[in-house]
């Protein structure tokens, strides 16, 4: 509260004052003074001059005024009200008697006016005597003094504060502790006690103290700048020449915060010099038209007490006059308590449109604490509702980004959820952050960070982006859009390895996902049009495109990711991304073939452009991921589905040829019956280059089997196959065609067919395999008998058996090896056999057999007979 | 059992003339201050605008005790204080009783210039003629005594400043306060100190005395006192300044004497609560200051030109002799509504005439030599009516 007007008030030694009798009392006042407050002002009003100057003060006038220290007091009255006095020494009273002194005080009813109460120190209208020439009369009340009649002097501006702390280097500090002395004293009870060697410097040194604090806080700081009793002291005074202070240790160390310019010899400080003292002081030094603004700044703020909370009103002019402070966080909440408390509306509006700033002051702190911070902040706001602060609140969530994510490379996750708690809070924001985020410089400086962003800080930057541009109706759109300068920045800095950062933000909304994938495609055909990529590397950047879009989704070929490949199937300016979609489903899957099969059935349900442009791709790329047994049976899938008629006639004959692979000559394989019958059919359908030699031999399987005559069709197909192919058809038949023969004209006629299939050479290696098969039987049964007797007496001459003559030699040869590892009996039962056989047309040979069979057999006798006696003897 | 009956023994503050009982007054930690961290006494601070930060105020068990030790650095202080102000009692009290003695008197009476030559007469010359010892009891007594009443008169040789009022100056508030020793020979004939005495002055500022109110205030000591001196400027008696003619130096016209007298009584009675009917038994010496100035009315043969010789005791003859005197000389002096309203009111009272200065400082306001005449009469008198002195008939 500012009082307008002031009431006056004379104590001195007079003859006639208001008490009625002669002596110390008011002499006036003015009509209105409450009597409790004369009653007070009395008792301050009390004055004693250095004692080392008494004496002269008889010498009176100028050295008189020269000898005894003006006391200026600034002082509260129990009321409330602020009293100003000036007191002088004024001599003789009435009576002759020296000791007299003349108080003049002026009591506002609140602040002095727009003022320091030090200020009213130099108000020229001071009283200092008693008028001789109206001494004898009866006092008129004394007129109130308007703040209009109040013209300050500038004895005490800040600009002459300024000049005395430069006159002594020391000053500046020597204030910055006076003042932490005013705070150190609200709680110790310390009083700062200044002594000066002139009266003048007492008056600066309380200014300048008075001035650190803003005129809003002077309730407290009562001052006298001539004190002589220890006891009665106010919050500031100083002192000079013998009074009844003693300046000894209990003083300075305990009773006093002693400022001793006369020896010098100050109280040390127990308290740091803080934040407050230093700088006020350092500004009243160097900057005091900031220290006025500060003081300007305080007004908006209702402490009225001049302790160590001021602080925060200093850290808070600070940001808002635009210094860049660092803040723990556990100031920052004490600095919101403060503003809850103490600010004005006006403050509160301050403190808010400065949050940027405000935060900016934590943005050392680790990113949790500016997020908690924040949110005390928006609370703060929520219940100190102001519409002309969501701005403020919306730049501040943006640096925060700037500076924790883009720049720090903090977690983004605790910004968005801030943000969610700010859009919740205050209006408007959402709408404020929207445009902010898309003005120019903002993107610029976003787009400026892409550099040093991983892949979390670009989709935290890319999620930000396409939230702006969604909320103020630019996306999608392909081009100009902040999202396309995103990418377009990511790509040119360097090989994106990822482009989930750009997807992710909207993987949950298949049309936007669409779009996203849309963009970037034409941001990487647009790089290849202009030539700052080429093609290949083009296509790599969509495939890797299509992969990251497969690792968006969790759970394979959800309906969102189905969607937006329907989409892409549409274009085939996208086929590069739905390929590089399926490899790295393909990839990640487990079952690759169980996986490819639901995405082909998913996918490739309709015929499209991208089937044609993927098949081979496709293929060579199922060829290198797949084993080859699982290679081969999604061939064969594709024959099957008759896939292959689709296909071009080259891709149409790998995939049949890789199918054909699979078709065995197994009778009971019917499957093989299938692809073997599709396979030859399309191959002489579309009369393909590739041989279908396996489908047809599988065709004849069964023919052959059972002996049948063989179309020519067959003969050539046996001729075409190669080897394996040939073992593979053959064996089978061979052995299950022998197995069935019981005596020699039976075998003749059983292996005669299937030699003359051609390929006598192959034949013998599977008649010596089949033979080998064969050779752990012990026993020698029809066949092998009626095997024995054919070979024995086969007959060269015979032209039905002419292509068996190349095996001859090999078949006798493996059947002698066979008989000569038998055992006794079974060697006896293949003698008896042969010596029955007739001798031509290969007696000799057959005689050498008898020979050297019975020498065997009479050798394993001895052997035996040897053993069995040497086993009597023992 | 000694302890017992001292602690429920009643005394008076010498500071703020509050009775309060021995067993119940706290004391101070006397521990240097770097061994026990001082604190502000808000006991003190509202008494006496004291906010220093002080030693810890320990509170007493409840019975008289001589010391009590500190919690905090177990030093046993031995300093006591007034329950009621705080203020620091005298070291013996408990042991010796205080007498508190009042100097009061209008402005310009030379109240203040009496004390100052009073004590140092005391300590000086009448002491040891009537083998008393005076001592200040503290050093604030010992600081304002030399600054405020010695230095100025006897050192400086200037008269004193006109006292402050009391309500606006804290030292006015402070008595001096001293120790006054009786030494004689013990049974077997051995210097001995025989009883001791604490004396507290007051000077009081004379415009203090004018209102009632403030009397009541800052005065209380006046109906708590054990004797009260009423120091009257004979130059501000009309027919005196009609007397003396334009020869004289003459200070300007004060308060009516009476006027201060009737205040003081009623101030009296009602502090000690006594009935308009009923005398006050305050002793009071209505003193006649200045008393050199008025030689010339004074007839040559009274014995109030000489000094008085109090010599192993309070001379009562010569008391009664210029007590006659001095009545004889108010009656002629037009103040005989004076001596009726003491004669009244007083039931023990006597009238003397004295000089602090020996000299009238009108006008130069120097003091070029202290001849004092009879200050010690009333001091003495009142001495010997508390029984502290002896009389030689």
């Amino acid at each position: 509260m500012l009082g307008k007007t002031a009431h006056q008030f004379y104590y001195t030694s007079c003859k006639i004052g208001l008490s009625g009798y002669a002596g110390f009392q008011t002499r006036a006042e003015s009509t209105g003074l409450a009597l409790e407050d004369r009653r007070e002002l009395e008792r301050k009003s009390g004055y004693q001059p250095p004692r080392d100057t008494e004496r002269a003060t008889e010498a009176g006038g100028d050295l008189l005024a020269e000898a005894c220290p003006q006391s200026y007091k600034v002082i509260q009255l129990a009321s409330g009200r602020t009293a100003v006095l000036q007191i002088s020494y004024s001599g003789e009273d009435y009576s002759g008697r020296f000791g007299n002194y003349f108080a003049h005080g002026l009591v506002f009813d609140g602040r002095p006016g727009d003022s320091w109460p030090v200020d009213l120190f130099a108000w020229p209208r001071w009283v200092k005597a008693l008028n001789e020439a109206e001494a004898d009369k009866d006092p008129e009340p004394l007129p109130m003094i308007s703040l209009d009649e109040l013209a300050i002097g500038d004895d005490f501006g800040f600009p002459e504060l300024q000049d005395f702390l430069s006159e002594d280097a020391s000053r500046r500090d020597d204030l910055a502790k006076m003042v932490s002395s005013v705070f150190a004293g609200a709680s110790d009870g310390r009083k700062l006690l200044i002594r000066e060697v002139s009266a003048v410097g007492a008056m600066y040194w309380v200014a300048c103290v008075l001035k650190a604090f803003p005129r809003t806080c002077q309730a407290g700081l009562t001052c006298s700048t001539f004190q002589f009793d220890p006891r009665g002291t106010l919050a500031i005074n100083a002192t000079l020449g013998e009074t009844d202070f003693l300046f000894d240790e209990g003083e300075r160390k305990y009773q006093f915060y002693v400022f001793d310019f006369l020896t010098q010899n100050h109280s040390a400080l127990d308290v740091e010099t803080h934040e407050y003292p230093s700088t006020v002081a350092s500004w009243m030094a160097s900057d005091p038209e900031r220290l006025l603004r500060f003081h300007d700044f305080a007004e908006h703020f209702t402490l009225s007490e001049a302790d160590d909370r001021l602080k925060h009103v200093l850290r808070l002019f600070r940001i808002q006059d635009g210094e860049e402070l660092q803040l723990p966080e556990s100031d920052i909440n004490e600095m919101l308590d403060f503003v809850a408390t103490f600010g004005t509306p006006v403050a509160v509006r301050l403190v808010l449109q400065e949050s940027t700033a405000f935060l900016a002051a934590l943005a050392k702190a680790p990113v949790e604490i500016w997020v908690r911070s924040f949110k005390r902040l928006i609370g703060f706001a929520a219940t100190k509702p102001d519409p002309a602060v969501a701005s403020s609140f919306a730049m501040a969530w943006l640096e925060g980004l700037h500076h924790f994510v883009f720049s720090e490379l903090s977690a983004p996750q605790p910004l968005f959820s801030l943000r969610k708690t700010l859009l919740e809070s205050i209006s408007d924001t959402e709408h404020l952050l929207a445009i902010s985020t898309s003005l120019p410089e903002q993107l610029d400086r976003i787009v400026d960070a892409v550099p040093n962003l991983d892949a979390p800080r670009l989709e935290a930057a890319m999620a930000q982006v396409l939230w702006a541009s969604m909320q103020t109706g630019s996306w999608p759109s392909l081009q100009g859009t902040p999202a396309r300068q995103l990418i377009e920045a990511a790509i040119s800095v360097a090989d994106p390895t990822t482009f989930t950062w750009a997807m992710r933000p909207v993987h949950q909304s298949p049309k936007n996902l669409c779009h996203m994938i849309e963009l970037i495609v034409s941001i990487i055909k647009d790089s290849i049009a202009d030539k700052e990529i080429d093609a290949a590397y083009g296509a790599d950047l969509q495939m890797k495109l299509g992969q990251d879009f497969a690792d968006l989704f969790s759970e394979t070929l959800s309906q969102n990711q189905l969607s937006v490949i329907g989409f892409l199937l549409q274009d085939s300016n996208f086929n590069e991304v739905i390929f590089g979609d399926w490899q790295r489903g393909l990839e990640a899957s487990q079952d690759k073939m169980a996986w490819h099969l639901k995405y082909e059935s998913a996918v490739f349900g309709q015929p499209s452009n991208y089937q044609k442009w993927a098949l081979p791709r496709t293929i060579n790329h199922l060829h290198s991921v797949l084993s080859s047994k699982e290679f081969r049976e999604q061939m064969c899938r594709w024959v099957i589905s008759h896939r292959t008629k689709q296909m071009s006639k080259k891709n149409a004959e790998y995939v049949l040829q890789v199918a054909m692979k699979t078709v065995t000559f197994d009778p009971q394989d019917t499957h093989s019956d299938e692809i073997a019958s599709i396979i030859e059919k399309e191959i002489l359908e579309r009369k393909m280059s590739i041989s279908s030699g396996r489908a047809a031999l599988r065709i004849y399987t069964r023919s052959a089997i059972k002996a049948e005559k063989l179309p020519a069709s067959a003969s050539a197909a046996i001729k075409q196959v190669d080897q394996s192919t040939y073992f593979e058809f053959m064996l089978p038949i061979l052995s299950q065609r022998l197995e069935q023969v019981s005596d020699i004209k039976g075998y003749k006629n059983a292996i005669i067919p299937l030699i003359n299939y051609g390929r006598a050479g192959d034949f013998l290696q599977i008649y010596l395999l089949h033979m080998k098969n064969r050779s752990t039987s012990e026993r020698l049964d029809a066949f092998e008998l009626a095997e024995i007797g054919f070979w024995l007496n086969f007959d060269k001459s015979d032209k039905a058996c002419s292509d068996l003559e190349a095996i001859e030699i090999g078949a006798r040869k493996a059947l002698f090896l066979k008989i000569r590892v038998a055992n006794p009996k079974t060697m006896k039962k293949a003698l008896t056999f042969i010596r029955r056989l007739p001798n031509d047309p290969n007696a000799e040979i057959k005689g050498n057999w008898i020979m050297s069979l019975e020498t065997l057999s009479a050798e394993r006798g001895s052997w035996i007979q040897k053993i069995i006696t040497l086993g009597k003897r023992q | 059992m000694l302890g017992a009956i001292k602690g429920i023994r009643s005394e008076i503050c010498p500071y703020c003339f509050e009775h309060f009982k021995l067993g119940k007054t706290p004391f101070r930690c006397t521990s240097p201050m770097s061994r026990c961290a001082p604190e502000v006494d808000s006991v003190l601070e509202r008494h006496w605008e004291d906010s220093r930060p002080m030693g810890k105020v320990l509170a007493g068990p409840g019975r008289f005790v001589r010391s009590v030790e500190c919690p905090d650095c177990s030093n046993k202080s031995r300093k006591r204080l007034c329950p009621t102000c705080h203020s620091d009692l005298p070291h013996t009290t408990g042991d010796f009783k205080n007498y508190v003695f009042a100097v009061i008197g209008a402005k310009e009476s030379g109240k203040s210039h009496y004390i100052s030559v009073l004590i140092n007469q005391i300590k000086k010359q009448v002491g040891p003629d009537l083998n008393m010892l005076l001592e200040p009891m503290n050093d604030p007594t010992i600081r304002r005594y030399r600054n405020d009443f010695y230095n100025p008169v006897y050192n400086e040789k200037r008269i004193i400043e006109a006292t402050q009022s009391a309500l606006a100056n804290r030292n006015v508030q402070s008595p001096l306060v001293y120790c006054l020793t009786f030494t004689g020979k013990n049974l077997i004939g051995r210097n001995a100190i025989k009883k001791a005495a604490v004396l507290v002055f007051f000077d009081t500022a004379g415009e203090d005395l004018d209102d009632e109110d403030t009397m009541s205030t800052v005065n209380k000591y006046i109906y708590r006192s054990d004797g009260i001196i009423l120091l009257i400027d004979p130059l501000q008696l009309p027919q005196v300044r009609n007397d003396l003619g334009d020869g004289t130096s003459l200070p300007g016209v004060n308060t009516e004497t009476t006027d201060i007298l009737t205040r003081t009584t009623r101030l009296i009675q009602k502090g000690q609560n006594i009935k308009p009917n009923a005398q006050i038994k305050i002793p009071l010496a209505v003193a006649f200051s200045k008393f050199d100035a008025v030689d010339s009315l004074v007839d040559d043969q009274f014995q109030l030109h000489a000094n008085g010789r109090h010599i192993g005791g309070f001379d009562d003859a010569d008391f009664q002799a210029t007590n006659s005197e001095m009545m004889a000389l108010l009656v002629r002096w037009d103040g005989h509504d004076l001596v009726q309203q003491v004669q009244t009111r007083y039931k023990r009272h006597g009238f003397f005439g004295l000089s602090a200065l020996g000299c009238n400082p009108h006008g130069s306001k120097e003091v070029p030599r202290v001849a004092p005449r009879r200050v010690e009469d009333p001091f003495l008198w009142l001495l010997a009516e508390n029984g502290l002195i002896g009389r030689n008939k």
